[in-house]
């Protein structure tokens, strides 16, 4: 039998899917570190565990934020608790979340500002990376230098009958909608974070960049999940 | 020394070691804990299996394992101390530098002992610097920007205190800045290990090399860019090097994209024992191969020629040691006699 809560607690897991990590763009909720979810009546609580002890705070935060964003969009949810375990400032962020206190507000003199630019540094980062996922599947061979990049429609026509090449065209697209840019058939499937236009005889060096982004990005999570793994194994010798 | 199937001799610097105490005897506190639980966890997640230490061994190691993982079973032949302080954390120093220079002398020649310093310690730090340098000789330092001190969770390079600090370097002749940025702690600011700082610092002080140590992981892209513009930065392969055995084409990549966008004579090996041991390392990557597709996409080589350089030459040239007359030494000292001995 289907209970309110269990369907209330589905929704959830729903609405998390799109919370990622920000350095690594991949939801927490695949990555595991969501250890503990409970739904009591229109209460929801969260408890967020990392790879270390040391995970940075802001970037913590941010998930947090995130989080709390996206249960409290549904429209039965009135009381969001996240609480972050095992972690050197859980205390402070956890109680700061509770308050409604902004990241600053929680380290007057040690932050840098606020997280706004440094999400921005991170959404741009994986804007690259979904970019050249779809760019992968369309030179499988990895070799594509001489590749002169189209519009979308050409890149629809070819990756929208294989399920890994919907779905990396639907994060890059959901991407390019979150920085405004043209998802439309005739728009150019490659361009800037800025919207700029990337120009034949660039595209060679820009696509070094973009590899070098992406590889960045999946060592990442690489360590992050090996660190996990091992942190929760409960296997110390 | 390392030798391969056809007889060639390799000669190894080990430029990322340490000998340190994260003993419960020695926590100060939680984090103390918590720090030396975190390199753990680094440790057992990259090694073999077969080479991973009981929790109780990893906190503190004797000078037998020491000089045994390195010198007698790891190939390597000279080793370099990265030590960090961690003062909040550990009631005695975490890396000690002292204790460090009791195995230089008891091992002559083998082993080079690095320093470290913190700009927000002013003044008396500028003065304990100084007289560091004069006691242990200093050619290099090791910096975590990082580090907690007090209220403050971390530097930049750039810092009024820190540029203070670097000209202090100069003056004394340290010239190998080593800055950690890489995973384990993380800053609460926007970020310490953001690699930006070294840009700066990089362009203020020409006559100083910076190793970049663990590669600027996870800022790899943001560290290949600035290398690729400063002539006088660094990629100190600690940590990234551990990839080579869970994640090897990772460690492909990572390597071709190092050789592409710096070059070959600006890449150092580094154990970062005893997070990891020299000798499954060195083996590993000594019979590695670029995969073909990889090579093909970043038209890079990983040469014999090019591995030799990345083991031992490259330091040997950012320290001053004459591989040919440190072979030399060496080849005659107790632990090359006991190596002879055991076989």
């Amino acid at each position: 039998m289907t209970t309110e809560a269990d369907s209330r607690r589905r929704e959830v897991v729903q609405a998390l899917g799109d919370v990622c990590d920000p350095e690594i763009d991949q939801p927490v909720w695949d990555l595991g570190f969501i250890s503990a979810l409970a739904v009591t009546g229109t209460a929801v609580s969260v408890v967020l565990r990392l790879p270390t002890y040391w995970c940075a705070p802001n970037f913590s935060y941010i998930m947090m934020e995130d989080i709390h964003e996206a249960i409290v969009g549904l429209p039965w949810v009135e009381d969001v608790t996240i609480t972050l375990a095992d972690h050197e400032s859980g205390g402070i962020l956890t109680e700061g979340m509770a308050r409604g206190t902004n990241f600053s507000g929680l380290f007057p003199t040690q932050s840098g500002g606020d997280l706004t630019a440094l999400r921005a540094k991170f959404q741009e980062k994986a804007f690259y990376a979904r970019q050249k996922a779809v760019l992968d599947l369309l030179q499988p061979s990895g070799r594509a230098v001489d590749f002169v990049p189209g519009s979308w429609r050409v890149a629809r026509q070819v990756l929208e009958s294989t399920q890994p090449g919907r779905r990396a065209l639907q994060r890059y697209e959901k991407i390019c909608r979150r920085f405004s840019l043209p998802v439309e058939d005739e728009d150019p499937l490659v361009i800037t974070a800025q919207g700029e236009m990337v120009l034949a005889a660039e595209f060679a060096q820009y696509r070094r960049k973009i590899r070098l982004i992406t590889l960045n990005m999946e060592s990442n999570q690489h360590i992050c999940q090996g660190l996990l793994q091992v942190r929760y194994s409960h296997s110390v010798p | 020394m390392y030798k391969t199937a056809d007889g060639e001799e390799i000669f190894i610097i080990d430029g990322h070691v340490a000998f340190w105490d994260g003993s419960p005897a020695n926590q100060k506190n939680r984090h103390g804990a918590e720090f030396i639980d975190c390199f753990y966890d680094y440790h057992r997640n990259l090694s073999p299996e077969e080479w991973i230490w009981p929790h109780d061994k990893f906190t503190k190691y004797n000078e037998e394992t020491f000089i045994h993982d390195l010198f007698e079973d790891g190939y390597v032949d000279m080793a370099i101390f990265q030590p960090v302080g961690l003062h909040d954390f550990y009631k005695e120093p975490f890396g000690n530098v002292a204790k460090n220079q009791a195995l230089i002398d008891k091992y002559p020649g083998r082993l080079v002992g690095n320093g470290y310093f913190d700009p927000r310690d002013g003044d008396e730090g500028l003065e304990r610097l100084e007289e560091w340098a004069k006691t242990y000789h200093l050619q290099g330092i090791k910096l975590y920007t990082a580090e907690w001190h007090g209220d403050s969770k971390g530097y930049k390079l750039s810092d009024p205190w820190a540029q203070r600090y670097l000209a202090s370097c100069l003056r004394l002749g340290i010239r190998n800045i080593h800055v950690h940025k890489g995973p384990t702690i993380k800053p609460l600011n926007i970020d310490a290990f953001d690699v930006a700082d070294v840009d700066d610092a990089a362009s203020a002080f020409p006559d100083l090399n910076f190793i970049v140590e663990h590669v600027g992981l996870p800022r790899l892209e943001e560290f290949c860019w600035i290398a690729t513009q400063e002539a006088n930065v660094y990629a100190g392969l600690a940590v990234a090097n551990a990839f080579i055995h869970t994640r090897p084409r990772y460690f492909a990549q990572i390597i071709s994209e190092l050789l592409y966008w710096m070059d070959e004579d600006r890449i150092l090996f580094g154990s970062d024992y005893a997070l990891w041991q020299p000798k499954w390392l060195i083996e590993k990557f000594m019979n590695f191969e670029l995969p073909e597709d990889i090579a093909q996409e970043t038209g890079v080589r990983l040469t014999r020629e090019v591995k030799k350089k990345i083991l031992g030459e490259n330091a040997a040239r950012l320290y001053g040691i004459d591989i040919a007359a440190a072979k030399g030494q060496l080849s005659q000292d107790a632990i090359a006699r006991n190596a002879r001995q055991a076989g």
